[in-house]
This record gives C-alpha cells, structure tokens and sequence, in this order.
C-alpha cells in the first residue's frame, strides 16, 4: 500500500500507460469546463467576499447605520443579518445545482478524453 | 446553579452512555483496511457525512460561548457567528469537491501529488497535530467544568470518562464511528437547541418581535442591544476575526478529512449544502437563546452565568424548567449536561482521528517508511497515536484548568487560516507553486500566528499589548500567501509544475478519484 497515491495517477488505459494530462488540459472541453466554472465562481466569490467584509466594516464603524427601527424590536441590522443567513444558504445551493447540472456533464466529456490521451510515454510523477 | 449527583443526572447519563454503546455495538467493524478507518471506506453518504461535518464543527463554544455573547451583546453576539457560516462557501467553492478527487485520507495526500513529498507531508501534519491538540484541550476544559458545575462529576473522572469514551470509538471503529457519533452529537445538539429555542418563543406568545424588544428593555444598553457596536468595535480587529473565520474553516484539517468519507464530488457538495442547513438553523436558535436570556433571566441569574455568560445557556434551561430547587429545573440541567457531555466527546473524537492520520498516514507511512508499510502497520501506529493524543489531552486539560486558554480557539482559526489554506488553494490553483513554497508558507503562517497571538491582548489581559490586534488573521494571512510567493520563486520546481495539468484536470473532474470500498 503506498502512501502516495500514485497507483491511481494511471486511472485509464493499459498497464505501464501513461496520461497525457498537459494534453487534456488544453482541449477545448477541458477549456469550456474551466470556463464555466470560472464564470459562476468569479462573480459568486466577489459578493459573499464584498458582501460579508462590507457587513462586518459598516456594521463595526458605523453602528448607527442599521439602527432603524422596524417593528417592535426590530431594526435594519436584524433583517440584514437574517437576510445574510438566507443568502449564503441560497448561494451554496445554487453552487450545487450549477455543479450538478453544468459543470458534471461537462466534466463527464473531459473523462471520456482520457483513453484518447493515453500513451506509452511516462508522465512525471511523485 | 451548582449542580450535585441527584438522581436525574444519573438516569440522563447512563441512558446516554447507553446510547453510545448502543451505537457503537451495531456499527459495522470492517477496521483491518485502512481505507475503512481513516475513510470509513468512502462509503458515507453526501447527506450523512453533512450532518457529521456540523457535528464535527459545532462545539462546546457553540452551545455556551455563543449563547453567552449573544446574551451579552445582543447583535455583535450573533454577527460573531455569522463569519462561520460564510467559511463554508470558501470550503465549498474551493476546497470540498476537489480536495476529494485528489487526496486519499489527509490533505497532504492532494498536495503530495505535485509537491515533494518529505517536506510537504511533515509541515502540514505538524500543523494538523498542533491544531488538533489546542483544540482538544479548549474542549476538554470546557466540557470538563461544566460537566462539574451542572453534575458535581468530579472534573478528572469527567476527563477520564470522556478520553475512554473517545478512544472506544476510535479504536474500536475507525472513522465509521467517528461519522456515526458525530452525527449522534448533532442530532442531539439541533434538538436541544430548537426546544430551547420554542420554549422561549413560547414565553412571548411566540411573536420573535416581543422577545427582542423585552430583551432591548432588559439591558443596560437598550435599544443599542439590538444594533452592533457593543462587542465588535475596532474596526480592523473585527476585520481580522472575519478573515480567520471565512477562510480559517477552508483549514481545519479535521473537517476537510471529512470530505474523503464520500463517494465522490456530488457527495462531498451534497455534504457542504446539508452541513451549513443544520450549522445554519442552531446558530439561529443560538440567537433566539441568547436573546432569550437577555430577555427572561434576573441581573442576579446573569451574574451567574459568568463575566462571560458562557453558563447563560443551563442557566436559562434550569429556570424554563421550573428553577433550581424543581425537579423539572434538574432535569433540564441534567439533559443539557449529557448533550454538552456528547458534544465534546463527538468532537474529540474527531480531532483523534485527524490527529493519528496525520502522525500514522503522513508521517510514519510517507516520510519515515517512504510509503512501505503494511496497512496492519499503519493502523498499529494510528492507533497507538490516538491513546497518546488522549493521554497527552487529559494532562493538559489538568495542567491548564486555571489558565485562560480563550486564544487557543482563536489561534486554531488563524493558523488553519494563514498556512493551510494558502497551501490548499495555491497548489490546486497555480501552477507556478512549489515545494519551498509550500514549506515556507507553513512555517510563516504558523510562525507570524503564533507571535502575534503571544503579544495580543487576550494573553495579557490587564497589562498594555505590544499589539492590540486579538486576532492576527489580517497580518498573518497576506504573510502566509507571501511566503508561498517568495519560496516558490526563490525554489522553483519544475516536476511540480508539469504536475499542475494532471492535479488541475484531476480535482475538476474526478478522473482516477479513490474509488469507495
């Protein structure tokens, strides 16, 4: 048993075969995956980031900001707060359908590349 | 408050304890592979390993300190645990999914498929151990002293029984147990709190609003008691507690462990989703106790909660029970000191595990047998590592009962912050990375969180801080990130490089992930 892992960085192919990863890698479905997942992640990633430091920023220096009363005990910062558990609820399980119904499929057709892009040459491996 | 052996202690904690060796009878004991004991054979369910991670994340500071907090500062209280919460998107945008195409059992085994791997392997398990052990030792105490101010256990015999009932499960078996125990403690965890939760909804006529504007009457501060500014008030330290706490989750090598129990990618998303539904509704339970307190207890029953309110909570359940001479306030003080007492069990359990994957798998396996070893071999060490760690955790939780060990939790979250998570993300996403690199970040994060924890206020408290930042994350993180900068360009690593389009195409699709037994 080895610690490595590096009886299955040959997961495909003939024994003694080898991956071509560098080759997959600049297929154009290799490409389409990565840019999907880079069109949901980069915007997602920039609104809980902004979101939740801009939350922590006003809600430490300007703490009258949210003061506003609502109803009863209510005020604005309670509702933000209830609307931040929501939305980051909401985002993971948005991620999660997107991975699901997007990124999977595509996914599904860089491993059918994978006996296309084996060789008898050696990969580096550690 | 103070707690005696009374009958309904003792009926609560044997049913409890029966409970547990219930369910460690039925398990399955398949834990002569090692797949199977560090992985609990990649077999748990997405669903089951979710509710597991809440488990493994929801600790005895959730149940007091939170409670506390929110009872003390109102809204400041429950923006502290918002931060958490928020660290599970990092885990799941970046972290969960291809951290289990990649790895086997521990983290480095994703790093070592592009990074040496001796260096890498001995940084990042030393760093799980340290985490592992300052955790475990924050609990201990925790558990410890409640166990005694609600029982009247006497403290060691409540360390001992918790160290045995730690290594039973994990010796007895594996990571399966570890899963089912932790999803025990959750269960057990979301229902004590939501009772709580409706019971004091229940006092106001279930309206949330008349239970916020009786707490806003009740304290000092008013209607500001509802609004921040009570507790978070430096702006550029609450910014740095953010930071550890969002990224610092992506780093906690106990929870990321979790992920390789899965089949695979779905599994491990399906984990992330059904994990931050359950942290998510008792933190808002946490909220409504907290405030409930604020609301419901007399000045003189706050004052026994604590200076920090961290015995707010079994102060609130002894007083909706009927008070401290009721036979209903016992009962409820007894059945929140078995949960409590299930909660820190649960947890240590799975900082054991992290801990010997990390000394048996990592270490002795990788790097001292160069990855010849039996796996009779690798279980012997990861067994006999777990009675060290309990052992070595009992005596500290004695040696440091008095101190004031509150920065160890803090620490935990900035270290995990600052040097696994760069390591994490900077290997599974820039190709450039090496195993310099790597080390140097480790040693940095770690080394800058540690000094700056040394000379912060929470470990000097009365005296005037070299720094007045309680929590380093800001400083120690561009720090950590730098270092893997500078290493990888003073040591560039050309196999490491070549080896990006095989981990990068591997962690987004899951090609030759381990397989589940």
């Amino acid at each position: 048993m080895s610690a490595k892992g590096d009886h299955i960085s040959e997961p495909a192919g003939p024994p003694g075969s080898a991956v071509d990863w560098q080759g997959i890698e600049r297929t154009p479905e290799y490409g389409e995956l990565r840019r999907m997942r880079r069109s949901f992640l980069a915007p997602a990633t920039i609104v809980y980031l902004a979101g939740y430091f801009g939350f922590l920023v006003l809600a430490a220096s300007r703490p009258g900001f949210f003061g506003a009363r609502l109803h009863r005990g209510l005020n604005t910062g309670l509702l933000v707060m209830v609307g931040a558990y929501v939305l980051v609820w909401l985002l993971i399980v948005a991620y999660v359908r997107v991975a699901n119904r997007r990124f999977d499929p595509q996914a599904a057709k860089v491993r059918g590349l994978v006996r296309e892009h084996t060789s008898r040459g050696r990969e580096p491996t550690r | 408050m103070t707690g005696h052996a009374n009958v309904f202690t003792i009926l609560v904690f044997i049913a409890l304890l029966a409970l547990t060796v219930y369910v460690l009878v039925r398990l399955p004991r398949h834990t002569t592979s090692t797949s199977h004991f560090w992985a609990a054979g990649h077999s748990v369910r997405g669903s089951q390993n979710g509710v597991a991670i809440s488990g493994d994340f929801l600790g005895a500071a959730t149940l007091l300190g939170s409670v506390g907090l929110i009872m003390l500062f109102g809204f400041d209280g429950a923006l502290y645990s918002l931060g958490w919460l928020v660290g599970f998107i990092t885990v799941l945008f970046f972290v969960a999914e291809r951290l289990r195409n990649t790895g086997r059992f521990t983290i480095s085994d994703a790093l070592a498929l592009r990074l040496r791997d001796g260096p890498v392997r001995c940084a990042v398990a030393a760093n799980t151990v340290l985490i592992a052990i300052s955790l475990l030792v924050t609990q201990l105490i925790a558990g410890g002293v409640l166990m005694r101010t609600l029982t009247g256990l006497n403290y060691p015999i409540a360390l001992a029984i918790t160290a045995i009932g730690l290594l039973a499960y994990v010796l007895f078996s594996g990571m399966i147990g570890v899963t089912w125990l932790q999803i025990l403690k959750a269960l057990i965890l979301l229902t004590m709190t939501a009772v709580i939760a409706v019971w004091v909804l229940s006092k106001f006529g279930m309206d949330p609003g008349r239970l916020l504007a009786r707490a806003a009457e009740n304290s000092p501060q008013g209607e500001r008691f509802l609004q921040p500014g009570l507790y978070l008030t430096h702006t550029v330290d609450t910014v740095s507690l953010g930071m550890a706490l969002v990224l610092g989750v992506a780093g906690l090598p106990h929870l990321l462990m979790r992920f390789f129990t899965v089949p695979d990618q779905v599994a491990a998303r399906r984990s992330v989703a059904w994990a931050v539904t359950l942290i998510g509704l008792v933190y808002l339970f946490t909220i409504i106790v907290g405030v409930g307190a604020r609301a419901f207890l007399t000045p003189d029953e706050m004052r026994a909660a604590g200076a920090g309110g961290n015995l707010a909570a079994p102060v609130l359940v002894e007083k909706l029970g009927g008070g401290p001479d009721s036979w209903g306030g016992q009962l409820m003080l007894a059945v929140f000191g078995a949960a409590a007492f299930a909660t820190v069990l649960a947890l240590v359990a799975g900082l054991a595990i992290s801990a010997s994957s990390a000394v048996s798998h990592d270490i002795f396996v990788g790097v001292i047998r160069r990855g010849n070893a039996t796996e009779r071999e690798e279980l012997f060490v990861g067994r006999l590592t777990s009675i060290g760690f309990a052992i070595i955790g009992v005596v500290l939780a004695l040696v440091l009962k008095d101190k004031n060990i509150v920065f160890l939790a803090g620490l935990v979250y900035a270290i995990a912050a600052s040097t696994n998570f760069p390591v994490l993300v900077l290997a599974l996403f820039w190709r450039r990375f090496s195993t310099l690199g790597a080390v140097l970040g480790v040693i940095t994060g770690t080394g800058s969180a540690i000094a700056l924890i040394v000379v912060s206020p929470g470990v000097w408290p009365g005296h005037h801080p070299l720094v007045s930042l309680t929590n380093p994350a800001i400083v120690s993180v561009p720090l950590g990130f730098l270092a893997c900068w500078l290493g990888s360009v003073l040591g560039p690593d050309k196999t490491a490089s070549e080896l990006f389009a095989q981990v990068s195409v591997r962690s987004s699709t899951g090609i030759g992930a381990e397989e589940p037994t």
